[in-house]
C-alpha cells in the first residue's frame, strides 16, 4: 500500500505532508506528556517488529499474483495508543522511503496519513467500540486489524482518485476487494499476538495509551 | 545520546526484541512472495503504474544489498532496517521521555 513517486499530484502531496506533520506533532506532544519508562522499549521493539513483518509478502489467497504484507498499525494502536501508532508507523515509513524506496520521499506524507493515521485510529475506534459491546479481546483485535488495513486502503485510493490517475470509484473498487482479504490475515495477526500479550504480560497492556 | 542509551537497562528488552523480530521474519523470508502489492496490481489493471517515478537512489533499493535481491541480501537489508528502526524509536522514546 506504499504510494511511490509519481502517484500523486502536487496538491495531494502537499495537503497530505501538512496534515501528516500537524497530526505527528499533537502525537509527539501527547507522547511527552504520557511517556514512562515502560513505553520506551514498547515503541522501539513496535517499530523494529512492524518493520520485519512489512518484509514478509504473502499470496493473497483467492486474488491470483497478487500480494500483502502485515501492516501493524492495529497492533501499535491497541498496545501503544493511537498516537503511539502514528510515531511508530512515521518512523517505520521514513526508514523505507529514505533507505529502501520503499514508498515515494513526495508521498511520504501520504502513506503517513493513510498507514499511521487512518490506520491507526480506525483501528483504536473499532478495537474500543467492539471491546465495549462484545466483550471480547478476540473478535474486536480481529475487526479493528481488518478494518485498519481497508480504512487506510480506502484512504489510498481516495488520494489518488484526487491526483487524477483515475476515477475515484474505480480505484475504490479495484482496491477494496484485495485489501479486504489482506485484512482477513491482518486481524488474525493483530488479535493472536494482542491475545498473547494479554495472557503474558497484561502490565504491557495496562500502560496509559499514547 | 548514544552512551545514555546504552547505560539505561531497557536497552536490553530493545535489542533483545529487535532481534527476535529479525529472528522470526529471517525464517519467513525464503517464501516471502514476489507478487505485486494491491496497489502495484490495481496501478497494472487502471493503467496508471507507469506514472510511478524512481528518481531516488536509495541505499538498499528495494530490499537489495548492491543489487543482490536474493535471500542473502534481504537478510541484511531486514536486519539493517529493524536495528535502524528499533533504533530510532528507542533514541525518539528518550529524547521524549527526557524532556517530560
Amino acid at each position: 500500500m506504499h504510494i511511490p513517486d509519481g502517484f500523486l499530484n502536487i496538491e495531494v502531496a502537499l495537503a497530505t505532508y501538512i496534515a501528516a506533520a500537524l497530526i505527528l506533532v499533537i502525537a509527539l506532544k501527547r507522547a511527552k506528556k504520557i511517556m514512562g519508562e515502560k513505553h520506551v522499549p514498547l515503541l522501539s521493539v513496535l517499530a523494529a517488529g512492524v518493520f520485519s513483518a512489512q518484509m514478509l509478502n504473502f499470496p493473497l489467497i483467492g486474488i491470483g499474483g497478487t500480494s500483502g504484507h502485515f501492516l501493524g498499525a492495529a497492533l501499535s494502536a491497541i498496545v501503544l495508543g493511537p498516537y503511539g501508532a502514528v510515531i511508530v508507523m512515521a518512523l517505520v515509513l521514513v526508514v523505507q522511503a529514505l533507505v529502501f524506496a520503499d514508498g515515494g520521499i513526495t508521498a511520504l506524507g501520504a502513506n503517513v496519513v493513510n498507514m499511521g493515521v487512518v490506520g491507526g485510529f480506525g483501528a483504536y475506534v473499532v478495537y474500543y467500540m467492539l471491546l465495549r459491546t462484545t466483550k471480547n479481546v478476540w473478535a474486536a483485535a480481529f475487526f479493528a486489524g481488518w478494518a485498519s488495513v481497508v480504512f487506510a486502503a480506502a484512504m489510498c485510493a481516495i488520494e489518488i482518485g484526487l491526483s487524477e490517475m483515475s476515477e475515484i470509484m474505480t480505484v475504490l473498487f479495484a482496491m477494496i476487494p484485495i485489501y479486504a482479504v489482506m485484512g482477513v490475515i491482518e486481524g488474525a495477526v493483530t488479535a493472536g499476538v494482542l491475545t498473547a500479550i494479554q495472557r503474558t504480560r497484561q502490565d504491557i497492556l495496562a500502560l496509559e495509551k499514547i | 545520546m548514544i552512551v545514555v542509551i546504552l547505560m539505561d537497562t531497557n536497552w536490553k528488552y530493545c535489542f533483545t526484541g529487535v532481534l527476535i523480530c529479525v529472528a522470526i521474519a529471517t525464517i519467513f523470508l525464503e517464501y516471502s512472495s514476489a507478487y505485486p502489492d494491491g496497489l502495484d496490481k490495481t496501478a497494472i489493471a487502471l493503467g496508471f503504474n507507469d506514472k510511478k517515478q524512481e528518481t531516488y537512489g536509495a541505499p538498499m533499493n528495494d530490499y537489495s544489498v548492491n543489487g543482490d535481491g536474493t535471500v542473502n541480501g534481504r537478510v541484511i537489508a531486514l536486519f539493517s532496517g529493524a536495528v535502524l528502526a528499533g533504533g530510532i524509536g528507542m533514541g525518539i522514546g528518550k529524547i521524549i521521555k527526557s524532556k517530560g
